[in-house]
């Protein structure tokens, strides 16, 4: 789980050029939107396109993108889930 | 300066029909082009409905006087042409008039439908592709082939300013009138289905996967459609001239940059609000004259909120009759003004208010509510047509009885 | 009525210049880094980083015109009046790489980008210009066509000041010229016209 975070982490600043951020800078635990990194609504859509191409984990819609997408964490709980899912 | 403009002729096509009559026909049965993509190929053909035209290029080549048979066309081209011969028959325009006429056209992927075939097949094999699909590639293309089809040999100038470009390419016109320049002109716009907007629009999550509910509190978003519309505009000159009847006036327009968001439109509406407003106010009407809104209404969570607010706050709670035909038509892109201008006029030649197709549940956060039946029975005196595109570039036009 | 540039910038492959003169570039080719360029201005606005590389472009150069400056106008009486040869055919290229059968993964980030006129819509956020506005597509730089456009706006009191320029971007070449246009002037100002513009853009 920890080293999913820390590759999400990495994936995160290098997909949604997050200039001048490093992994230690995300707290996994903090919201991903809003007050956090401040993404915006095409950011969302970036991280869907990177959870399909690199984990193969589908997001089918906007409403589950925001239960996702709350923090890293709860991004790797669903890329595990779903791929615990599938094996 | 200012002076008064006409429109003397109209075409369209659409997936509700491939001319007038047929699109008549279509809004008197209420009847959706929405459904199952069967010309285009891709792979999200059993995934998502469109209004899609159910003629193949060569079967819209054969539709067509005087188009070339070596000649290679864009289907956004053969849409073009389609619509603008219409409009001009209609208005009865003689070679020497239509020679005279300036022409603004817009569309937003131009030949793409074509290059990117090309560009496919170029990537595997240069040797293979077909060159003369690059060749009406760009935007411009479409222009300069209406421009010969038509004879037009003056002013001739291409807009492309996402979903509001036809309205712009009328507005361009009106301007163009009215500041005796032209005393006739041809505007509208086209756009076909491709790849290119599709899989976009896809990736951006606004496509619904269900014939869209705009202004539903259900809604999933929209239907990409294909289509094109022109208009034969005129000066009070040209008509007296002519002796032709025209079929309404343009009273009023407005465009408007809102400067918020690339794609999305500011929540509270300003953007719309304020096209809307500078409209009525060059029309010189006030908000109570106008019989009908025919909205943008694309179906997606922000369009219909940010634009409900809009009407709302010039309306106020008693806000005219107002619907969406893009649950009829689709959304087709940089045609839409140009299709929902010719909606609006045809709202005001035949009193019709047309029905918000798959409306069910109002939205929470609105009062007002759309027109879910046909109207045919009141008197369309002004009619609104809203048209707002990705950057924030706003339109609004007012159509008005004569 | 009199009209004058107050401000400007040329950004090119040569190097990049401004009514204050020529900003030093520490690296030869920094020209064609607009990461680089954005940390050696020290500016300070991350949604450049979500951008293609046009528009990093139009809002480099509003930088080094604009320094930071709030512009001194409301919103409504500022016009943008810009011009440029590719559009985004840059982005619109990489958009249909996405495109590839063999690896299909179309991106939401670069398709909001396949507008032809989208970097006016960029400058216009950043600057908070809601005035009369419009981006033409032409092989070079008309600047008849953005001269007499921009004078009659200001004839018809539509603005009181104006963004003019070209900006263009294709294939790692910028090629920008953006000016400021005012009615006042200042020592340095040169007059608005066809021969000033045309003498920037070398």
């Amino acid at each position: 789980m920890n080293n999913l975070i820390e590759e999400l982490k990495n994936d995160i600043i290098e997909q949604l050029n997050l200039q001048d951020m490093t992994p230690a800078d995300i707290d996994e635990n903090a919201p991903l939107f809003g007050e956090g990194l401040g993404l915006d609504s095409i950011d969302a859509l970036e991280l869907i396109v990177l959870l399909q191409k690199k984990y193969k984990t589908k997001v089918n819609n906007a409403d589950e993108g925001k239960e996702v997408f709350k923090s890293v964490r709860s991004i790797a709980e669903f890329i595990q889930a779903k791929q615990t899912a599938n094996s | 300066m200012e002076g008064e403009v006409f429109v003397s002729g109209i075409g369209m096509v659409s997936a509700i029909g491939m001319n007038i009559p047929e699109t008549l026909q279509s809004l008197y049965q209420s009847k959706s082009g929405i459904g199952a993509i069967s010309i285009l190929d891709t792979h999200l053909a059993d995934t998502l409905p469109v209004g899609e035209i159910k003629y193949t290029d060569p079967q819209l080549k054969n539709h067509l006087h005087n188009a070339s048979s070596k000649r290679t066309y864009s289907r956004t081209t053969l849409l073009a042409i389609q619509a603008m011969q219409e409009a001009t028959q209609m208005a009865e325009l003689g070679s020497i008039e239509r020679s005279r006429a300036a022409l603004i056209s817009a569309t937003s992927i131009g030949g793409m439908d074509k290059g990117e075939i090309f560009y496919a097949d170029f990537l595997k094999n240069p040797e293979k592709a077909n060159y003369r699909y690059a060749r009406v590639h760009d935007c411009g293309s479409i222009t300069e082939e209406l421009a010969e089809q038509a004879g037009i040999q003056s002013y001739i100038a291409t807009s492309s300013t996402a979903c509001s470009s036809a309205a712009n390419a009328i507005i361009h016109a009106i301007r163009l009138i009215q500041h005796g320049i032209y005393d006739m002109v041809i505007a509208g716009g086209a756009d076909a289905l491709c790849n290119f907007t599709l899989n976009g629009f896809h990736s951006l999550m606004i496509l619904s996967d269900e014939p869209c509910r705009p202004f539903d509190k259900n809604r999933k978003g929209l239907n990409l459609g294909e289509g094109a519309a022109f208009l034969v505009l005129e000066s009070k000159r040209s008509l007296t001239k002519s002796g032709r009847k025209p079929l309404c006036q343009i009273t009023g327009y407005a465009n408007t940059c809102e400067a918020y968001h690339q794609t999305a439109s500011a929540p509270d509406g300003s953007g719309a609000y304020s096209a809307m407003v500078q409209a009525l106010q060059r029309s010189k009407l006030t908000p109570a004259d106008i019989s009908y809104i025919n909205t943008h209404g694309t179906a997606t969570p922000t369009n219909d909120l940010s634009e409900g607010r809009a009407i709302e706050k010039l309306f106020g709670k008693n806000a005219p009759p107002f619907s969406s035909t893009k649950a009829l038509t689709g959304h087709t892109l940089a045609a839409a003004g140009g299709l929902e201008a010719v909606l609006s006029i045809l709202s005001i030649n035949h009193s019709l208010i047309y029905p918000n197709l798959n409306f069910s549940d109002p939205m929470d956060e609105l009062t007002i509510k759309p027109e879910v039946a046909l109207g045919s029975s009141q008197t369309i005196k002004h009619v609104l047509s809203n048209s707002f595109g990705f950057g924030g570039n706003n339109s609004s036009l007012v159509f008005s009885r004569c | 009525m009199d009209l004058f540039v107050t401000k400007y910038c040329r950004l090119s492959s040569k190097g990049i210049n401004t009514h204050k003169g020529g900003v030093n570039l520490p690296l030869n080719d920094m020209v064609y880094d607009p990461q680089a360029l954005y940390t050696l201005l020290q500016l300070s606005y991350p949604k450049f980083f979500k951008m293609d590389t046009l528009c990093k472009y139009g809002i480099l150069a509003g930088e080094c015109l604009f320094e930071r400056n709030p512009l001194s106008y409301t919103s409504s009486e500022i016009g943008i009046i810009l011009s440029g040869q590719h559009g985004s055919l840059d982005t619109d290229e990489q958009f249909q790489q996405t495109l590839q059968p063999d690896n299909f993964f179309p991106s939401p980030a670069l398709f909001v980008y396949t507008l032809s006129n989208i970097v006016m819509g960029e400058l216009c956020i950043r600057y908070k210009i809601k005035g009369e506005n419009l981006f033409t597509v032409s092989a070079t730089p008309d600047y008849d066509l953005l001269c007499q456009y921009t004078t009659a706006l200001f004839l018809q009191k539509r603005i009181n000041a104006c963004l003019v320029g070209w900006i263009d971007y294709y294939q790692r070449q910028p090629d920008i010229l953006l000016v400021w246009v005012e009615t006042t002037s200042d020592t340095n100002a040169l007059p608005f016209n066809y021969n000033t513009l045309t003498s920037l853009y070398i």
